[in-house]
């Protein structure tokens, strides 16, 4: 039954019984779940979507949102856990803005803040300009919980993952309430506050926190000969753990250093993070560190760190030092490059996303994110080329050595290692280099005791993207699969990617993993995960009639002009950004088709991953949302710079008012474009579906019996919420 | 050394001048060789001192490609300074060369000279190399592509409404259109002077024709260029009657649009010149498109290219490139053809496209229409069929638009209007790239050889100057024979016929076609970059190698 189609196998989680009151049954999915707020008669819109009528509640995990009429969507449910179409995890809150009654209550239906594109209509009509702006600079940043005195009318929702969920609450009762518990439960104070899903593997053990891993690990990779040149140290044994909290249990370190010496290095290096081992090469070896203290004991110690390790290279030479303290990867610029992005991504107005088109090169330049990633992936290159080409041992050394250091160091062994390149090569990859050695995942992406957001994985994640799209016969996952993973880290609900350390996580038991991706994930988007150009490139290979395709090491790009915006991550809510029949989905399927039409030429035998598709629905922002027919793609229709003749006389005020406000350019209102009237219909993206066929379809991995979705317990909606501090005043990015 | 052999050189080539000692100055150093100059040809062999390795062209270019060449440094600079005593050598497509020369009496003076010779063959009054020129008696002729009589089949017509016009038939007419020209049956039985006063209204005779028409809809693409209105806003009764014949031919719609490319500022401008728009025509629609003229079209593609070349200044590129406009120019083509498109497709009206001489932008326009409206011209004899129809047939100004033959480095009518059109088509395909029969690197060949000067298809301005006066078709050799016959090198083996194709004009889904623009800087990585063939990764790059084994094994098969 998993393989069935999922978008019309969507239910809302009404439970609906015909009386007035309308009691919602709402199943808990996670254990202390419990329903906190309760917003009747509310209007909600998502992103540009149509508006529609909806009943709010939310638990202290997740908002959601109940159709006042089920509606089928046109896209299918993703996240196995719970129905993210609907449901968002608090933890998944960017920021909230919020318009007072003052604006709000314009009288007439969807009026005031609900719309500044028919405010911008009814401004051409009245000739008021001001009053747009006056409309829109309504919206305030929610940064401190309301008074209860306070009426708000409006509501936005900004999500990390940018989408946008808009709430009229005009005839809601409990609004501020709503707002304040969002505003409360969007911050948790401890990780121990983010909800634990995929509950099945719980006691799992976290890898690379003991001897064994490590051992392995070293084994793989290290020559023969130079394995005993390199120890496991249990620095949790010799009470050294202490001093280095973030780093895992078990860490490798020279073989030449005495304990002491690796006690005396937790004093010299920020963090308590010395030197230690992640990668070889051959006979060189990459490592990570803190910048090193300046002290004079501590100059000791480290000369004696790079002593040793330099002993362990044939030509004793010192390691080579990289310093991630550069301008464009420190960490406040890249939380304010995502924040920018953000702002241009994250929009739920057609006309200021029509605005910002016009100048999106700019947009895009002035966020600094693409040069940040440029930046990580020339770091990476520089690594690889002096790990192979000078054959020299490299340190990675940055602040306390959690962030940047992990980003290049991912990417230099995604280059390295073909392993990487696979699926469970990703899972060692992120488990040693991102949850192992400490990355603060809560801190940074969960906005856990209110800290600034601040994506590095993110900024990983869209390099590695870049070599995804760069080299797609090497790597055995699709970008996909990065987005979904991406997603899933933004749910809080994965244990292992939502803690401070490995010391945090065992303390509170969050070991679940979030890899399989495939076991958070459902079909049909499960599907798109495998790499078919990558199956397809090994399987030529293999026949053994062909050139060899696959590469030992692959090199990243080092100039920004290889490097673009991840358009199906930070785009995909965007009907301006959609190709409507077309897009990179089509070619795989095409090369799915084409393989199994040549697989007996070849003498292979080739398992199709994507049976058949609906030409009509497919769309470059496939399983992510649908274009809107409603609400057209500007391009056709809206179209301020074409003006007709008679218009030309305006052109120049239109010119001037169009550009600059915050609103929409005025829609052409001469008579004679009537260019919006079709005679004929337009061809309609109605939804379908992607579905498996053939025995040979990759198996979808057994539904884990999760039996949390379906528990059929449910509980009634209470209607006191807890009342949320007054004084929360914590600075949020 | 096996250049002696020379198995390299083309039939109809051949060596006019060597020069032995040279230096290629790199970043960093220099590489010593010898320069050949053949009359279709530079190349740089830097092989000359390592008698065992193989003949390694460092580079190898068409003369075609060269804009200009300057000396730098003097002999006394370089005996005192040391300062570089040699030759810069600018390409058209803003690549630029360093060598530097021995400074014995007369070397370079005469190494220039052989260069400027073979470059320029126009100013001392010689043929191109494209009239040397020779290729396999067996091969297919490319010049086939150049009879419009399949396609005008192909598209139906003489039909009922629309009919062959042979008042061109020896370019007496319009002196840059076609020979064949399809108009409305109904203008063609008011006779030759209802004809010869509406071409008279229209800049160059250019009047309105067809281009395409839709087999079901009958919606229609017509170009021509500017009406002479001029200021004092000229009727022509006979264009509006014109006019309303061709919306009478559509029985679907009940207008027809006009689409100026220009920008209207441009358009009212135009009229103190003589030109102007049709104003108030009876159930037509104007409209502009804001699309810029050839000036800014080139002084844009020269930022641009600065941006990427000789380095990429990371920092800054981004900003860099949105200051060349580049893709603000790419954006409104692409805008535009998604509104022409929109109106014949979804409203089935018949639509007209100009600009003011109705042969750079009015081409962009016309051809990326029909690449979307019909599939036929996204398969490799379509697409070869909708150059020649649309660029060759109707009078781009090939030789002054890329100064074939000339040294233009001053020229103003120089302009890269057709590499702006093979950008167009690359966004198209990286759209759509399943939806066409070949794949990018049919566009970067094509691209190749609009300079190169070595086949005859982009020579001259009209197709009068080629066929006519200059007798192309018998004396050179058509592109298309050497495309068609290495058609497997361009073949996508995941081609689907498909439809219509809805492009998304939007800035979100436009990107820099580095594979071209990025070519001569070896830090881009493209898969035809040296740096990635010396890493060994040509291969891994994309899903090109890919392709191409899949093409060899479908090819076994069928």
């Amino acid at each position: 039954e998993c393989r069935e189609m999922d978008s019309t196998s969507f239910r809302s989680f009404v439970d609906r019984t015909p009386s007035t009151t309308g009691e919602l049954r709402i199943p808990t999915i996670f254990p202390d779940e419990h329903v906190s707020v309760r917003c009747d008669n509310c209007r909600c819109r998502l992103q540009m979507g149509k508006t529609f009528d909806a009943t709010l509640v939310s638990t202290n995990f997740r908002l959601l949102v109940v159709r006042a009429v089920e509606q089928q969507s046109d896209v299918p449910r993703r996240m196995r856990l719970h129905d993210e179409r609907v449901s968002f995890p608090l933890c998944d809150i960017f920021s909230l803005r919020y318009a007072d009654a003052a604006h709000g209550g314009d009288g007439n239906g969807l009026g005031g803040a609900l719309s500044p594109f028919r405010a911008n209509l009814r401004r051409s009509k009245k000739g008021t300009e001001k009053s747009t702006e006056k409309e829109l600079k309504q919206f305030k940043p929610l940064t401190t919980s309301l008074s209860s005195m306070e009426i708000i009318s409006c509501l936005k929702v900004y999500l990390k993952d940018m989408r946008v969920l808009f709430i009229d609450l005009r005839n809601a009762a409990s609004a501020s309430n709503l707002a304040n518990h969002l505003l409360h439960f969007s911050r948790p104070p401890r990780a121990d506050r983010l909800p634990v899903g995929g509950g099945e593997e719980r006691s799992r053990k976290v890898p690379f926190t003991d001897r064994l891993s490590w051992e392995e690990e070293m084994r793989r990779l290290i020559p023969k000969e130079r394995q005993s040149m390199w120890r496991v140290v249990d620095l949790r044994a010799e009470t050294i753990h202490a001093d280095a909290t973030s780093y895992p249990p078990t860490v490798v370190v020279c073989a030449g250093l005495s304990l002491p010496d690796v006690r005396e290095g937790t004093h010299s290096w920020e963090g308590g993070r010395f030197p230690v081992w992640v990668y070889a090469w051959k006979g060189t070896v990459l490592m990570r560190s803190g910048l090193p203290i300046s002290s004079s004991s501590a100059a000791v110690t480290q000369r004696k760190f790079e002593d040793r390790i330099a002993g362990t290279h044939d030509s004793q030479a010192v390691p080579h030092v990289i310093r991630l303290d550069g301008q464009e990867i420190a960490l406040e610029k890249i939380g304010s490059a995502f924040e920018k992005l953000h702002k241009i991504c994250a929009v739920d107005n057609s006309a200021r996303a029509h605005r910002y088109g016009k100048v999106w090169p700019t947009r895009v330049a002035e966020t600094g994110w693409l040069q940040a990633v440029t930046s990580v992936l020339q770091t990476a290159a520089d690594t690889v080329s002096r790990l192979v080409d000078h054959e020299e041992s490299v340190l990675l050394q940055e602040g306390e050595g959690r962030d940047v250091s992990a980003v290049v160091s991912s990417l230099a062994q995604v280059c390295l290692d073909k392993q990487a390149r696979r699926m469970d090569g990703l899972k060692r990859l992120v488990e040693k280099e991102w949850i192992s050695l400490g990355h603060p995942f809560s801190r940074r992406l969960l906005s856990v005791e209110g800290a600034p957001f601040c994506p590095v994985f993110l900024l990983f994640l869209d390099a590695l993207y870049q070599l995804v799209e760069m080299y797609p016969t090497q790597f055995e996952y699709t970008s996909t699969a990065l987005v979904a993973l991406w997603d899933l880290v933004l749910t809080g609900t994965a244990g292992t990617v939502s803690c401070e350390d490995v010391t945090e996580q065992m303390q509170l038991g969050r070991t679940s993993s979030s890899f399989p991706l495939d076991a958070h994930f459902k079909e049909p988007v499960t599907l798109l995960f495998g790499s078919v150009p990558f199956a397809a490139a090994s399987l030529v290979t293999r026949t053994g009639r062909s050139v060899p395709m696959m590469a030992d090491i692959i090199r990243p790009p080092t100039s920004a002009a290889n490097v673009k915006l991840w358009n199906e991550c930070y785009l995909r809510w965007q009907p301006e950004a959609v190709i409507k029949g077309g897009g990179p989905l089509l070619s795989v399927w095409s090369l799915d088709r084409v393989m199994e039409e040549q697989q007996e030429e070849m003498g292979v035998r080739w398992k199709m991953t994507i049976g058949t598709i609906d030409h009509q629905m497919i769309s470059s922002c496939f399983p992510y949302s649908s274009p809107h027919d409603d609400d057209p793609v500007v391009g056709h229709s809206e179209r301020p710079s074409i003006g007709s003749i008679t218009s030309l006389a305006t052109l120049q005020i239109n010119r001037e008012t169009d550009y600059e406000d915050y609103g929409a350019p005025t829609p052409i209102s001469s008579p004679s474009v009537s260019i919006q009237t079709p005679t004929v219909p337009v061809v309609r993206y109605h939804s379908g579906s992607i579905t498996v066929s053939g025995d040979g379809a990759v198996a979808a991995l057994p539904l884990s019996p999760n039996s949390m979705e379906s528990r059929p317990t449910s509980i009634p909606v209470r209607q006191a919420p807890p009342v949320p501090p007054k004084t929360f005043s914590r600075s949020y990015v | 050394m096996d250049w002696m052999q020379g198995d390299w050189l083309l039939r109809g080539e051949s060596v006019e001048y060597t020069e032995k000692s040279m230096g290629f100055l790199v970043a960093g150093g220099r590489l010593d060789g010898q320069m050949i100059i053949t009359n279709y040809r530079l190349l740089y062999d830097a092989s000359l001192y390592h008698e065992n390795e193989h003949f390694n062209p460092i580079f190898d270019m068409p003369v075609g490609l060269i804009l200009k060449i300057e000396k730098v440094g003097n002999q006394s600079g370089m005996k005192r300074k040391g300062e570089v005593y040699g030759i810069v050598i600018y390409t058209k497509d803003n690549n630029c060369i360093r060598l530097s020369c021995s400074d014995a009496s007369n070397r370079r003076k005469n190494l220039v000279e052989a260069i400027t010779n073979v470059c320029f063959p126009i100013h001392k009054s010689k043929k191109m190399f494209a009239f040397s020129h020779e290729y396999d008696e067996d091969a297919m002729d490319g010049w086939i592509f150049s009879n419009s009589e399949k396609e005008l089949k192909r598209l139906g017509i003489p039909s009922s409404s629309w009919d062959v016009c042979s008042l061109n038939s020896n370019y007496q007419l319009a002196s840059t259109y076609p020979k064949l020209l399809v108009v409305p049956a109904a203008a063609l039985q008011s006779g030759k002077e209802f004809i010869k006063k509406v071409a008279a209204f229209r800049s160059k005779q250019r009047f309105a024709v067809l281009s395409w028409i839709d087999g079901i809809s009958e919606a229609v693409i017509l170009r021509s260029s500017q009406p002479l209105t001029g200021m004092t806003m000229k009727k022509c009764t006979e264009d509006e009657l014109y006019m309303k014949m061709i919306v009478d031919c559509n029985t679907n719609g009940h207008r027809m649009v006009i689409y100026d490319a220009r920008p209207s500022v441009n358009a009212t401008v135009n009229r103190a010149k003589g030109g102007g728009y049709e104003m108030e025509y009876d159930r037509c629609t104007l409209k502009f498109l804001n699309i810029q003229n050839i000036h800014v079209v080139r002084d844009s593609l020269k930022k641009l290219h600065d941006a990427l070349f000789p380095r990429v200044n990371n920092k800054n590129y981004f900003r860099q490139i949105e200051e060349s406009r580049w893709l603000h120019h790419i954006q409104s083509i692409l805008e535009g053809v998604s509104s022409i498109v929109n109106t014949v497709e979804n409203e089935k009206c018949s639509t007209l496209i100009h600009c003011s001489d109705g042969w750079d932008r009015t081409s962009q326009l016309t051809s990326l229409s029909m690449l979307c409206l019909d599939p036929h011209y996204r398969t490799i004899e379509g697409f070869a069929g909708l150059i020649e129809k649309e660029w060759c047939s109707f009078g781009h100004k090939f030789s002054q638009r890329c100064s074939q033959g000339v040294d233009g480095s001053n020229d103003q009518e120089r302009s890269p209007i057709f590499i702006q059109f093979l950008d167009c088509v690359f966004q198209i395909i990286s759209q759509f790239p399943v939806y066409f029969e070949f794949t990018e690197s049919l566009l970067l060949e094509v691209a190749n050889h609009l300079y190169s000067g070595r086949f005859g298809t982009f020579l001259f301005n009209s197709e009068k100057e080629r066929l006519l006066d200059n007798n192309c078709a018998t004396t050179t050799v058509s592109l298309w024979t050497d495309v068609m016959r290495r058609k497997k090198e361009w073949m996508n083996p995941l081609y689907l016929p498909g439809t219509v194709l809805q492009i998304n004009p939007s800035h979100r889904c436009i990107q820099v076609w580095i594979s071209y623009h990025g070519r001569h800087n070896d830090e881009i990585i493209s898969p035809l970059s040296s740096k990635m063939y010396r890493y060994g990764l040509s291969r891994a790059l994309g899903a090109r190698t890919l392709l191409h084994q899949l093409l060899a094994k479908y090819e076994k098969s069928s």
